[in-house]
């Protein structure tokens, strides 16, 4: 039956045949076609917009170009937001500034500044002092990081002996003057599981919890306390033993909340809960791809939504600002929590390509515009775990 | 390796064709088809500076897709309409072939979104149960049971049809490759 049901299969698809493949449309007309099918529109002019001005594909060595100096006059000396990017320039307090059109999106804040990886995989620290320096090399290109801002570890994935192996390092930034290495732990990142789904990243750790590491690999969620006398990682997810968890997985850990994707019979749900309990406290209807928590674990961000929103974490009702008064046609290219409790957010216009940056106290949502017309996207570091 | 636009617009091209026939699978209707897979291309689009490899790009765009049918689907207001621009569809050579292929559409038709995209992934994309599970998130187990589920309702939906096609009692169903 298995060949003859494909013939049928292979048969009926043949039968279409595609009009020319939409390049264009993608590429530049996309927003308009999109919005009439509820689509992606917001993001797509959003990363529209920062090709147009930034060309974020250019790839080479760290180093080329790259220049650490002061800032404009107009960056504010302690942003609420914490380190930031602005095009292919980190902005960090008053004194410290990366320009290197090499940088990637994912960076960690971290007490003394802010680490950053590049397109090639370079790992790099730059402190509130203008100092940087290389302190990694990721297993892959544009290495995701996770980190504790206020412990100042941070945590990535290196490659390991074998295709197959990688190996979790965890790197206390707060020690010396670049830092130094805790621990490292082997892992296999072979496994049926996906990591792809709920993070859209590969497997590797995407949060730090007080001491605790969490990562992804392709069997599951794990925690790792690395200073701990019986330091072997603890499965998470999925719960051994129990199939009805199986489709779980692990978004994000903060303040001892933690937040779960359920993905069974097809009707994707959030769960939130206390760590080490397996029974939701507050349940959102809603999958939110890449969500992540507040350092409180108050609220949870959904930064792959349209528009960008926000969830309270004790009651899953939404609690999103009104982000968008008086901001005309821009639309939200990134989100982080601030360290005063609220959100904000970098809102491009989708044709200059310029950037405001909007603050919102939460739950209140009295939002106020930070900074105006910056040149290029704007990335927050800690914004998701990439 | 450098990835630039060029590089996004030939993934394009290269994937555009296969898309929208997986997508045709999954929707039954040329509009829809070759919006779910422009869809999954504009998504693709906004994490094309994510995707590491063109592997994870092929992984990607197909699980963008998925998603987007399955989510598509979730929605009240979707429905499997006729096309209102009616896709070039060759005329097929035999009656016999038009009677079979409304039949196939019609029978895929009646499948819930997560079983109709695992006959779609595992009978035409022909991926392995792990990795169709992979695909959609789920586990192996939860494939097997969504796989025999959805082959019991095309066997009714199909009757004589697909015993005349097939030629066999459809015994593999569910196993991993």
């Amino acid at each position: 039956m298995r060949a003859d049901l494909k013939e049928l299969l292979s048969r009926e698809a043949q039968r279409v045949h595609p009009s020319p493949a939409p390049i264009d449309a993608v590429l530049t007309d996309v927003q308009t076609r999109v919005r009439h099918r509820r689509m992606g529109a917001t993001a797509v002019a959003a990363v529209l917009a920062v090709l147009a001005v930034a060309g974020p594909w250019a790839i080479g060595w760290i180093g080329e170009g790259s220049t650490v100096g002061r800032p404009a006059d107009a960056v504010p000396s302690d942003p609420s937001w914490g380190p930031y990017r602005v095009g292919d320039t980190i902005y960090l307090g008053e004194q410290a500034e990366l320009t290197n059109k090499h940088l990637a999106d994912p960076m960690a804040e971290v007490p003394r500044g802010v680490v950053y990886s590049t397109a090639t995989g370079k790992i790099g620290l730059l402190t509130t002092a203008g100092e940087h320096r290389q302190i990694g090399f990721g297993a892959t290109m544009y290495p995701a990081l996770a980190s504790n801002p206020a412990t100042g570890w941070v945590t990535w994935l290196e490659n390991g002996p074998g295709r197959d192996r990688g190996e979790i390092v965890v790197y206390d930034t707060t020690v010396g003057r670049f830092g130094m290495e805790v621990d490292r732990l082997p892992v296999s990142k072979d496994g049926p599981r996906n990591c792809f789904r709920p993070r859209i990243a590969n497997p590797g750790p995407f949060a730090i919890d007080g001491s605790a590491v969490y990562y992804c690999t392709g069997k599951g969620d794990f925690v790792w306390h690395p200073t701990e006398a019986d330091a072997e990682p603890k499965q998470i997810l999925p719960v051994e033993g129990d199939p009805s968890t199986s489709d779980d997985y692990l978004l994000d850990v903060r303040a001892g909340v933690q937040v779960v994707a359920r993905y069974g019979d097809g009707h994707p749900t959030t769960a939130i809960m206390p760590v080490g309990q397996t029974t939701p406290t507050t349940t959102i209807e809603h999958e939110l791809i890449d969500g992540f928590l507040s350092r409180d674990g108050r609220f949870v961000a959904a930064p792959l939504d349209e528009p960008m929103q926000v969830y309270d974490t004790s009651t899953g009702e939404q609690t999103t600002p009104d982000y968008f008064a008086g901001q005309g046609n821009r639309v939200p290219l990134a989100m982080t929590f601030t360290d005063d409790g609220g959100v904000a957010l970098g809102l491009i216009h989708p044709e200059r390509g310029t950037t405001n940056i909007v603050t919102c106290s939460l739950p209140e949502g009295a939002c106020e515009m930070e900074l105006q017309d910056l040149d290029g996207g704007v990335f927050f570091a800690n914004q998701r775990h990439q | 390796m450098r990835r630039d636009v060029a590089d996004y617009s030939d993934f394009v091209a290269m994937r555009w064709p296969s898309l929208v026939r997986t997508a045709f699978l999954l929707t039954g209707d040329h509009g829809h088809a070759e919006d779910l897979a422009q869809s999954a291309l504009t998504k693709c689009l906004v994490a094309w500076p994510r995707l590491r490899a063109r592997e994870a790009a092929d992984a990607y765009v197909r699980k963008a897709l998925l998603n987007t049918y399955i989510s598509w689907r979730r929605k009240s207001s979707w429905h499997e309409l006729p096309s209102e621009d009616p896709p070039m569809i060759d005329v097929d050579d035999s009656m016999e072939g038009l009677a079979l292929r409304s039949v196939v559409l019609e029978a895929l038709s009646t499948l819930p979104p997560k079983q109709r995209a695992v006959v779609v992934l595992r009978f035409y994309e022909d991926l392995g149960v792990r990795d169709v599970a992979k695909q959609l998130g789920c586990s192996t187990g939860s494939v097997k049971r969504q796989t025999y589920e959805a082959l019991k309702k095309l066997r009714h939906v199909m009757g004589d049809d697909m015993r005349i096609a097939s030629g066999n009692s459809g015994h593999d169903e569910g196993n991993s490759r």
